[in-house]
């Protein structure tokens, strides 16, 4: 599990398919859409981002960028048209990442437990650097979301 | 039958309140909390029948709600059903150790929520018919 963490880019998306499998069955079961893995990102400006913090027993921070219209249209399916707002669709982008994080760091890190900090909305698109892994995936045909995995160790390979 | 549904997620809640209602909890009434705190103020002010409960949530969390459930004579008998994301086997026995009845991992399907919660629909129907 360690040598997930060593960002040392050789492997360019570890654990793509666990991570796959966790965002199609939170996507269908949560909001009833279809996830597929897709190879860019969206380009949209106009791009909601919500962040997590995995304190133990890794260090890493966790990032979920989503088109606006997108998010928008995720909530729709989640809630109906009469009960969205803005706090409801940044509620919805956070509880989307804990299922995520939390799901996929269960089906990887079998026999640890685990601790995520409380995911909060983040006004700073995260930018993509040599410690970082991301991850897109296409939700049917309403756009890209991404998730995003930097380590967050001050030493490398954490 | 009185479900008290605790995550500080309002998606969370709203959430479990339309997967409990789509798998036949129709006579249940829902009281909701945001975290832990305000769970135990609930316990206290409803007769209170089932607990589904998150784990993360600001204030206090699942945890330490289970253990303050288990340990109140007054409301140790209340099944708590643990739903968490974070909920891996060896979270998931620790839990039970604990004295969860259950715990349902997220995402969950509303055919998941009803495997677990068959038991608490059984009551919700007797009530239903007398």
């Amino acid at each position: 599990m360690i040598d997930f963490f060593i960002l040392d880019k050789e492997e360019s998306c570890p654990h793509e398919q666990s991570l796959a499998n966790v965002v199609s069955a939170t996507f269908e079961k949560m909001g009833f859409m279809e996830a597929f893995v897709s190879n860019t990102r969206d380009e949209s400006t106009n791009i909601l981002c919500t962040t997590l913090h995995i304190e133990a027993p890794l260090h890493a921070k966790m990032y979920f960028s989503c088109p606006q219209l997108l998010s928008w249209k995720i909530a729709e399916n989640l809630y109906g048209l009469e009960e969205l707002g803005p706090e409801v669709v940044n509620d919805m982008m956070a509880e989307l990442l804990n299922t995520i994080a939390g799901s996929w760091l269960s089906t990887i890190i079998q026999n640890q437990t685990f601790t995520l900090s409380i995911p909060h909305s983040c006004d700073e698109m995260y930018y993509i650097d040599e410690k970082m892994y991301e991850y897109h995936f296409n939700i049917e045909k309403y756009g890209i979301i991404s998730i995003g995995l930097k380590n967050n160790n001050t030493s490398k390979g954490g | 039958m009185k479900i008290l549904i605790v995550d500080d997620a309002t998606t969370a809640r709203i959430f479990a309140r339309k997967c409990l209602t789509g798998i036949g909890f129709h006579n249940a009434e829902f009281i909701q909390a945001k975290h832990g705190l305000e769970a135990l103020e609930k316990l206290k002010e409803n007769d209170i029948d089932l607990v589904l409960t998150d784990l993360m949530m600001p204030e206090m969390d699942g945890e330490t709600l289970l253990t303050q459930i288990k340990m109140t004579e007054q409301f140790q008998d209340i099944p708590v059903v643990i739903v968490s994301s974070t909920g891996n086997m060896a979270r998931k026995n620790l839990l039970i150790e604990m004295g969860a009845k259950d715990v349902l991992p997220k995402p969950f399907s509303t055919s998941e929520m009803f495997k677990v919660l068959k038991e608490f629909l059984e009551k919700d129907n007797e009530e239903e018919w007398g």
